[in-house]
C-alpha cells in the first residue's frame, strides 16, 4: 500500500516513541485471508520545534507491506481484502485530527 | 472544508472509490461514481469571525464541574484547543501557562479545551506533566462545529471583555510576545466596548502558517 503526503507535512511512524502520539497503523478484516505481517518502511528521525528529541515519521512517500495466508479452503480467483488505515498528520506549527481511511487491495488467489 | 494530507493507493479502481481524497492524483477514476450529499453550510467559520460573539459551548472541566463562556463575561480569554497528541501544541502552552499567571489578576483567563477523543485518562497525566496552571475542559463534537469544524490544532483565539472574538490564530502563528501584547491590549481597552486586536501591535484577524 502506497501512501504520499503533502509535502510539509509528517506521520508519525507505526512506533512514533511517544506515549502520546497516534502511530500510523494498518489493520485488515480477518476474511477472505489471514494477514500475517504488515511491514512498516524505515522511519526518518526528525528534529521538530516541539519536540526535545528527535521523533520517529514518515515524510514523501512510503509503502506499507503486508503478507497475506490463503486457507485452504480459499477458493482460486480474484479476492479484496478491506483494512483501515489509521494516522495522523503534523507540520512544525500545526497538526490534522488522526483519521481511519478504509483501504482495499484487489488479490489473485493461486 | 476538511484537509488532507495523505493520499493512499493501493492500485484499484474501486479502492480509490473507497479512499477519503485525492483519486485524481492516481490517475484512477471510481468505477461508480457517488452519490453527491450537499452539506449544509457551517453556522460559524472562524473565517470572519472577529468581532462575532463568541460560539456558546457546555463543556466539563477536570473535576466534573460545567463550564460555559458566560461564567468568564467581563474577563479576557484565551480560548485554545489543543490535543495531547499534538506536537505544535506543545509549543504555546508553555507560553499560556506563564500568562495564566502574570494576567489572571487583571480579570484574565486561559481555557484549554482538550480534542482528546480518549478522554480524561490521556488528558490529566499530561496536564500534570506540563504543570498546566489553567483550566481544562474536555471538548465534543458540538463544540467543534460551534467553532468551525476546527480542522487543525492548535486553534486558539482571543476573546474580549465583552464575549466577542478578538482574534483567531490556526496553527502556532505568534510568538509568546506577541500573544502577551495582544491580551494587553485587550486587558486594557475600555470595558464597555468589544475590541478586535490591532494589527499594528499583534498579528490580527485570521493568521494560519504555511507549511514549510
Amino acid at each position: 500500500m502506497k501512501a504520499e503526503l503533502q509535502p510539509g507535512f509528517h506521520v508519525n511512524s507505526n512506533m512514533p516513541g511517544d506515549d502520546y502520539l497516534i502511530p500510523i497503523k494498518l489493520t485488515w478484516n480477518k476474511d477472505p485471508l489471514e494477514a500475517e505481517q504488515v511491514t512498516y518502511p524505515k522511519p526518518q528521525m526528525e528534529k521538530l520545534s516541539f519536540s526535545p528529541k528527535p521523533i520517529s515519521v514518515y515524510t514523501g512517500s512510503f509503502e506499507i507491506g503486508t503478507r497475506f495466508k490463503a486457507p485452504e479452503s480459499a477458493m482460486p480467483g480474484m479476492a479484496f481484502m478491506n483494512g483501515k488505515l489509521r494516522y495522523q498528520a503534523c507540520n512544525n506549527k500545526e497538526c490534522l485530527p488522526p483519521r481511519t481511511v478504509d483501504v482495499r487491495v484487489t488479490l489473485d488467489i493461486q | 472544508m476538511s484537509k488532507t494530507a495523505l493520499v493512499v493507493g493501493v492500485g484499484s479502481a474501486l479502492a480509490c472509490a473507497l479512499l477519503w481524497t485525492g483519486c485524481s492524483d492516481f490517475g484512477v477514476k471510481p468505477v461508480a461514481k457517488a452519490k453527491e450529499v450537499q452539506k449544509p453550510a457551517a453556522a460559524f467559520s472562524l473565517n470572519g469571525a472577529v468581532g462575532q460573539p463568541m460560539p456558546g459551548f457546555s463543556l466539563k472541566d477536570a473535576n466534573g464541574q460545567m463550564v460555559r463562556p458566560a461564567d468568564y463575561k467581563g474577563k479576557v480569554v484565551l480560548l485554545d484547543f489543543w490535543a495531547t497528541w499534538c506536537g505544535p501544541c506543545k509549543i504555546e502552552i508553555p507560553w499560556f501557562i506563564d500568562m495564566e499567571r502574570q494576567f489572571k489578576d487583571q480579570g484574565f483567563a486561559v481555557l484549554g479545551v482538550s480534542m482528546d477523543e480518549d478522554g480524561w485518562s490521556a488528558i490529566k497525566p499530561y496536564v500534570q506533566n506540563m504543570k498546566m496552571n489553567y483550566r481544562i475542559l474536555l471538548g465534543n463534537d458540538d463544540v467543534s462545529t460551534a467553532y468551525g469544524g476546527l480542522d487543525s490544532l492548535p486553534t486558539t483565539l482571543l476573546i474580549d471583555r465583552q464575549g466577542k472574538i478578538a482574534s483567531v490564530h490556526v496553527g502556532v502563528t505568534m510568538g509568546k510576545e506577541e500573544f502577551k501584547n495582544a491580551i494587553v491590549q485587550l486587558l486594557n481597552a475600555p470595558h464597555d466596548r468589544a475590541s478586535a486586536v490591532d494589527s499594528g501591535s499583534a498579528l490580527a484577524l485570521l493568521t494560519r502558517p504555511s507549511a514549510r
